[in-house]
C-alpha cells in the first residue's frame, strides 16, 4: 500500500490564515451536513409549517376575526406563530447528534468549538426563514395584510438571525437534560422578549402604514440584540460543549 | 510520542484515574486490557482532549494539553464508543464531512480505494442508517484512519467485527506502527489482535505491564 | 480531613455570620421603624405609599443579585472554580425570592392607587421576565445530573439571561413612550421625582438594610454549599475506606 500522506491535500497558507480558513470551513461542513440531513427528514420543517398555518386558523376563530384585522392584531399573530413554530424547529438542531452520538465527532475538529454553534446556526436561521416564506404571504392571503415588503423581510430576518441564536445556544444548553421539551421554552421566550416585542412592533407600524422613522427604532433594537446574542455564543459556546 | 506523568481524573468526587504514568514511542501499538469501568474509555478522552483532568501531565505528538487542544486535534484521530456517524448521509458523504471538518480533500479515487481496503466499496452510496455493527465499525475505522494522524486512539476497536474485520484492522495497525505513528486501543478483552507490540492493564486507576501469561490467562487466546 | 480542627474553624466564621445576621435583622428593624414612622405621608397616595420604599428595595436587590450571578457566572466559564459556582447559584435562589417580593408588592402597591392588580410599568414588566428567567435557572439546574455540566450550563444560562434584562426593559420603555396608557404608567416615575428629603432618606435607608439582608443571605447559602460538599466528601471518604 502506497503513502497517501502525500497524496492527500493540505492546506499550506500561513498559520492566522489557516486557522480561519479552517474555522470557515467547519462552519460550512457543519451547515452542508445538517442541511442535508433536514432535507432527508423534511417531515419536521413540513410539521411546523402546517402547524403554523393552523395557528393562524386558531387564533382567526379565538379572536372572532373576519375581513378587516387590526394592525396590532395581525402583527401578534404573525409573531406568535412565528415564535412558537420555530421552537418545534430548535429541538431538531442536535437531533443528528444525539441519535448517533455524534457530538465527538464534532468536538474533535481542530478549531474553536463556536465554528459548531455558527454552523449550526445557519441551519436554524434557515429553517426560520423557511417558515416565514409560507406563513407571511399566509398572513397576507388570510387576513388582507399589506405584508409584501421588503421592510417586512427585514424584520423577519433580524428576527430570524436573533431567535436561532438563542435556539441554538439553548439547544446546546438542554443537550444534557432529562426534561428538555418542557424546558426549551421557559428558557428561550423570556431572553427572547425584547426581539418578539421589537419584532411585533416594527411589524405593527408597518402595517398602518408609518413611515420608515417608527420601524426604524424596532430595527435598531433588534440589530443590537442580535449582535449581543451572537457574540455572547461565539465566547460561550466552547465552554458549554466540553464534559 | 506520548508521555503522560501522574495524569489524575475525577468524576465528581470518584477517582478514575490516579498516577497513571505512560510513555508510548513512535511505531509502538499499546494495547491497554481492563473490565469495564476500569476507565479505559476516560483514559482515551482525556488523552483526546474530550475532558479534562484535575492533575498531572500530559504531551501528545508535541501538544500539551490542556493548552494545545485545538493543534493536537490536527494529530490524532479517536475512535470512539459510539460510531460516529450519521445515519441519513451515504457512506461517501459522511466522509467527505469529516475530511472536511478537518480540512481535508480526498478525491474519489482515494475515496474509493479506503472503501476497498475496508471491503466497503460497494456500499458507497448506501445510507449509513441500514448497516449493521460491524459494517459501521469497519466504516468508522476508515474514518479515524483516513488522515493517517501520527497517534490513533481507538476505543475498543475490535467490536462487532467478525475475522475478515479483525484482519483488516490488524492490517491499519501493522501499517501505522510501520509509518513510526502511535496506536493506543482498549479492549476488555485480549488476544483479538496480533499487531500489538505492548500489552497494559488498567486497574485501580492507573497502569501496569501485563505479561503475555497473564494476557493469555485473561481470555482464550485467539491471536 | 479533621473533624475537630474543621468544626473549631467551622464555628469561628459561624460566630462572624450570626453577628453579621443579628446587625442584618436590626438594620431591618430600624428600617422598617423609619418607613413606617419616619418617612412622610404621601399626599396623593396616604400610607399605602411606604410599601414603595420596599419595593424598590427588593428591585434593587433583584437586580443586583442577578447582575452577580452573571458576573459569577463569566468567572466560571472563564476559570471554573467551584466557589463561583457557589455564589452564583446562591445569588440567583436569593435573588428569585427578592423579585418576587418586588413583583408582588408592585401589584399590592398598584391595587389602593389604581384599582388594578397590575400595571404595564417598564420596571415591573422586566422584573416578571427575570423572575421567570431565575425559575428557569434553577430548574435547569436541578435538571442536569452531572455536576460539571449542571454548572457550565447554569453559568452560561446566567449570562445570557442577564443580558437580555437591559434590552427587556429598554424595549418595553421604548415602546410605552411611544404607546403611552392612561393608568399605572410613571407609577415609579412620579415617586422618584417628587422625593423629599425625608423620602430620600427613608428610601436610603431601606436599600442599605435590604442589601445588608441580602448579603448576608448570600454568605449564609454559599456556606450551606459548601457544607454539603463536606459532608459528601466525608461520606465519600468513609465510603472508600470501608471499600479498602
Amino acid at each position: 500500500m502506497s503513502d497517501e500522506r502525500d497524496v492527500m491535500s493540505r492546506q499550506t497558507s500561513k498559520p492566522g490564515q489557516d486557522a480561519l480558513s479552517s474555522y470557515v470551513q467547519v462552519v460550512g461542513a457543519v451547515a452542508w451536513k445538517d442541511a442535508l440531513t433536514n432535507s432527508r427528514n423534511p417531515e419536521a420543517l413540513l410539521v411546523m409549517i402546517v402547524f403554523s398555518l393552523l395557528s393562524l386558523l386558531i387564533y382567526a376563530f379565538a379572536f372572532g376575526l373576519e375581513g378587516e384585522v387590526a394592525p396590532g392584531i395581525g402583527a401578534g399573530m404573525l409573531w406568535m406563530t412565528f415564535a412558537f413554530a420555530g421552537i418545534l424547529g430548535f429541538y431538531r438542531i442536535m437531533a443528528s447528534e444525539r441519535e448517533s452520538g455524534c457530538l465527538d465527532g464534532l468536538l474533535l475538529a481542530p478549531v474553536d468549538r463556536s465554528a459548531i454553534f455558527f454552523g449550526k446556526w445557519i441551519g436554524g436561521f434557515l429553517h426560520l426563514l423557511l417558515i416565514a416564506v409560507v406563513l407571511v404571504p399566509a398572513l397576507a392571503a388570510f387576513f388582507g395584510l399589506p405584508l409584501l415588503l421588503w421592510k417586512s423581510a427585514l424584520v423577519v430576518v433580524l428576527f430570524a438571525a436573533g431567535y436561532a441564536a438563542l435556539g441554538t445556544l439553548l439547544a446546546a444548553m438542554t443537550l444534557k437534560t432529562g426534561a428538555r421539551e418542557i424546558l426549551l421554552p421557559l428558557l428561550l421566550l423570556p431572553p427572547a422578549f425584547p426581539i418578539l416585542l421589537a419584532a411585533t412592533q416594527a411589524t405593527r407600524a408597518l402595517l398602518m402604514g408609518a413611515e420608515w422613522h417608527a420601524l426604524a427604532i424596532w430595527v435598531r433594537v433588534l440589530v443590537a440584540c442580535d449582535a449581543i446574542f451572537l457574540t455572547l455564543a461565539w465566547m460561550v459556546y466552547d465552554r458549554l460543549l466540553l464534559e | 510520542m506520548i508521555e503522560i506523568c501522574d495524569l489524575e481524573k475525577r468524576f465528581s468526587r470518584r477517582p478514575i484515574l490516579s498516577s497513571l504514568s505512560l510513555t508510548a514511542a513512535p511505531g509502538e501499538v499499546v494495547l491497554i486490557v481492563g473490565r469495564n469501568g476500569s476507565g479505559k474509555t476516560t483514559l482515551l478522552r482525556v488523552m483526546a482532549g474530550l475532558t479534562g483532568f484535575q492533575a498531572g501531565s500530559l504531551t501528545i505528538a508535541g501538544c500539551i494539553l490542556p493548552s494545545d487542544a485545538i493543534t493536537l486535534r490536527r494529530h490524532i484521530g479517536f475512535l470512539s464508543h459510539q460510531i460516529q456517524l450519521y445515519g441519513d448521509l451515504t457512506v461517501a458523504e459522511n466522509m467527505q464531512f469529516f475530511n472536511r471538518l478537518h480540512g481535508r480533500r480526498l478525491s474519489a479515487a482515494q475515496l474509493d480505494s479506503l472503501l476497498d481496503r475496508v471491503g466497503l466499496l460497494m456500499w458507497r452510496d448506501e445510507h449509513v442508517r441500514h448497516f449493521s455493527r460491524g459494517m459501521l465499525q469497519r466504516l468508522d475505522l476508515a474514518r479515524v484512519h483516513m488522515a493517517q494522524p501520527d497517534v490513533l486512539l481507538l476505543d475498543e476497536p475490535g467490536t462487532g467485527l467478525d475475522d475478515d474485520g479483525l484482519a483488516i484492522l490488524s492490517g491499519i495497525l501493522n501499517e501505522a506502527s510501520g509509518q513510526g505513528r502511535v496506536v493506543l486501543m482498549t479492549s476488555h478483552q485480549d488476544g483479538q489482535v496480533k499487531a500489538v507490540t505492548r500489552r497494559l492493564l488498567l486497574e485501580k486507576g492507573s497502569l501496569h505491564a501485563l505479561s503475555t501469561h497473564r494476557a493469555g490467562k485473561m481470555s482464550g487466546d485467539v491471536g | 480531613m479533621d473533624i475537630s480542627r474543621e468544626s473549631r474553624k467551622d464555628r469561628n466564621n459561624t460566630d462572624g455570620l450570626i453577628l453579621l445576621a443579628a446587625a442584618a435583622g436590626l438594620s431591618f428593624l430600624i428600617a422598617l421603624l423609619v418607613v413606617l414612622f419616619y418617612a412622610p405621608r404621601e399626599q396623593v397616595m396616604g400610607d399605602v405609599q411606604r410599601i414603595f420604599y420596599f419595593h424598590v428595595a427588593a428591585g434593587w436587590v433583584g437586580g443586583l443579585a442577578y447582575g452577580i450571578a452573571a458576573v459569577c457566572g463569566a468567572r466560571y466559564l472563564w476559570k471554573p472554580h467551584e466557589s463561583f459556582d457557589d455564589a452564583g447559584h446562591a445569588a440567583v435562589e436569593i435573588g428569585f425570592v427578592f423579585t418576587l417580593i418586588n413583583v408582588l408588592t408592585g401589584s399590592i402597591w398598584a391595587r389602593p392607587i389604581w384599582n388594578t392588580w397590575w400595571t404595564w410599568d417598564p420596571r415591573l414588566v422586566t422584573a416578571t421576565v427575570m423572575a421567570v428567567m431565575y425559575a428557569g435557572y434553577l430548574l435547569l439546574r436541578r435538571s442536569i445530573s452531572n455536576v460539571e455540566s449542571q454548572r457550565r450550563i447554569a453559568a452560561g444560562y446566567a449570562l445570557l439571561s442577564f443580558l437580555s434584562v437591559p434590552m427587556t426593559f429598554l424595549s418595553i420603555r421604548l415602546f410605552r413612550t411611544i404607546h403611552p396608557v392612561v393608568f399605572g404608567t410613571v407609577m415609579q416615575g412620579d415617586a422618584m421625582t417628587g422625593l423629599s428629603n425625608r423620602m430620600l432618606v427613608s428610601l436610603a435607608v431601606s436599600l442599605l438594610s435590604f442589601s445588608f439582608l441580602f448579603v448576608v443571605f448570600l454568605l449564609y447559602r454559599i456556606r450551606l454549599s459548601q457544607l454539603s460538599r463536606q459532608v459528601e466528601d466525608a461520606q465519600w471518604e468513609r465510603f472508600e475506606a470501608e471499600k479498602a
